[in-house]
């Protein structure tokens, strides 16, 4: 289809990239309303900018792109979500090296609410998405480099909250 | 290695309760994406500082509801909208809905919905009496109770209203007539006048009426009532911050809030705008029949040339211009040049005893 679809069609393709986009936003952002706020940019600007998308099978990969980087730009506003990663770890329940109940669902969302948001974000697009570190890289506008010690560094971060049977010294999936 | 937190973010992920989907909402987002926020007229600083009077009224029933709606509403269709007879396409060429009128006069671009004048016939003047339809975004067709003859209007796409001017007791009086509340939203007494032709703009909260053919150029701030001389050279074109104006004899589009000249045409005629000013169709009126035409972006001066002359294009309430063809509407980015068509059965059978219904254009003006 390279005309512009209708308003049903695009509803239907609303209904199909919802729940998935919804899904990857809220790992990136730990916040329901942030998630439902980005999901919407994002099928909004993928529905007005339809002349680049050209045809509804590129819309799901067109509105997964444009997500991550609307994620992105809102990362790079000053005090964007400044208070909700904290800079020391928290205590983890049985200390350093000990495991955690990686059963626990919970431990993985918190232990993620610990990363500042551009960190957070590469983990969800690595060990989520399953993205390589270029595409991360690309997608997030970084270098790849800054996505190997933002992985590095978050990795080491998780390890002592999750344990090391989530995540082994010198775990990287490159 | 890391197998372990990829099962872990997948399951939390899974986990989650999903809220619904909002397509609608995503759809009217998206619509507001594709216009540009627009610049509203503060200082006027085209006028002169004098301020010569002018009064305004708030109306519809004395109260303020209906005065100062949100300017901001719900955006209409940003797809081509035209007409066949009374046949109008709302919503690109797959939407339509009849008013009951015997033919469409122009269409007008507003946030409430499309604005359908229409009469006796297609007639843009000498017509009778040309009244009034608001088609809605779902495509319900309310007539208006407002009813003009031999008069200018225009619209803003950003805000739900119609404005005209009108003479009244030897003054020209500008009308903002709210069609989402089918009423008058303010009437500013302008000038003293003896003419009854006042064409007319309005950008923002200013509407730009032109007394009569040389009684002057008047800026109208209709929610103040403040009353300003301006030195616009042609009000028929006003939109997004611009002016389509002629300077030193050359057709321009000038900045309304400096007076800065932002585009110069090289031969004569004028310039059309988009109904967001962004984009200037160069028009020349004998351009009639010729086989291109030229189309600028105001901000960068890059141009593209389109097939056909000037008044076989329309525009979209943010900036494309469009076509109607025999099969298909044709609508192009004047940014980028890409057009894309959408198929189109068009009404009325070429060398039929029935004479085809007459084509209105959306964006395009029929005052005259």
């Amino acid at each position: 289809m390279t005309r512009p679809p209708t308003d049903e069609e695009f509803a239907e393709l609303v209904h199909a990239c919802w729940a998935n986009l919804y899904r990857t936003a809220y790992l990136m952002l730990g916040d329901r309303a942030d998630a439902e706020d980005l999901v919407q940019t994002a099928l909004a600007k993928t529905y007005a900018n339809w002349r680049r998308v050209q045809n509804v099978d590129a819309a799901p990969g067109y509105a997964r792109t444009t997500l991550v980087n609307t994620a992105a730009s809102w990362f790079r506003k000053k005090g964007w979500r400044n208070e909700r990663p904290t800079e020391e770890l928290p205590e983890p329940a049985h200390g350093p090296g000990h495991e955690t109940d990686p059963s626990d669902r919970r431990s993985v969302i918190d232990a993620l609410a610990t990363l500042p948001p551009r960190q957070r974000a590469v983990v969800v697009l690595r060990y989520y998405e399953d993205l390589s570190v270029a595409q991360v890289a690309h997608a997030l506008g970084i270098t790849e480099g800054t996505v190997k010690s933002q992985t590095s560094e978050a990795l080491s971060k998780l390890r002592v909250l999750l344990g090391d049977s989530v995540i082994p010294a010198g775990a990287h999936h490159d | 290695m890391t197998e372990r937190l990829s099962q872990l973010l997948a399951g939390e992920a899974d986990g989650l309760d999903v809220p619904p989907p909002t397509p609608g909402a995503v759809i009217r987002e998206g619509r507001g994406m594709r216009r540009r926020h627009r610049m509203v007229v503060g200082a006027c600083g085209v006028a002169a500082a004098l301020v010569v009077g002018g009064s305004v009224a708030a109306l519809a029933g004395g109260g303020n509801d209906t005065a100062a709606p949100d300017p901001a509403g719900s955006p209409g269709s940003a797809a081509p909208v035209f007409s066949y007879g009374n046949q109008v396409f709302y919503d690109g060429p797959a939407q339509s809905a009849p008013v009951e009128d015997k033919a469409v006069k122009s269409l007008f671009y507003s946030s409430a919905g499309v604005v359908v004048r229409a009469g006796d016939n297609s007639w843009s003047d000498g017509g009778g009496e040309q009244r009034f339809s608001l088609i809605t975004p779902d495509g319900d067709v309310r007539r208006l109770s407002l009813v003009t003859e031999e008069t200018v209007h225009a619209s803003d796409p950003d805000q739900p209203y119609v404005v005209y001017g009108e003479e009244v007791g030897g003054n020209l009086e500008v009308v903002v007539y709210d069609v989402q509340a089918d009423a008058e939203a303010a009437r500013v007494t302008v000038a003293p006048t003896e003419d009854h032709w006042f064409p007319v703009s309005i950008d923002g909260d200013t509407v730009y009426v032109q007394n009569g053919y040389d009684n002057g150029v008047y800026a109208v701030d209709w929610r103040s009532g403040k009353v300003q001389e301006s030195d616009l050279s042609s009000v028929w074109e006003v939109a997004g911050g611009h002016a389509g104006v002629t300077v030193a004899g050359k057709a321009a589009v000038v900045d309304t809030a400096t007076g800065d000249v932002l585009l110069t045409a090289d031969g004569p005629g004028y310039f059309d705008l988009s109904p967001d000013g962004r984009y200037a169709q160069l028009v020349s009126e004998d351009q009639q029949g010729s086989p291109t035409s030229k189309v600028y972006a105001v901000a960068s001066g890059s141009s593209i040339t389109v097939d056909g002359d000037p008044f076989s294009w329309g525009w979209t309430a943010d900036g494309d211009l469009f076509t109607v063809e025999d099969s298909d509407v044709r609508t192009c980015d004047v940014a980028t040049g890409d057009c894309s068509t959408a198929p189109f059965d068009a009404p009325g059978t070429p060398g039929s005893d029935k004479e085809a219904p007459e084509l209105r254009l959306g964006g395009r003006a029929y005052e005259s």
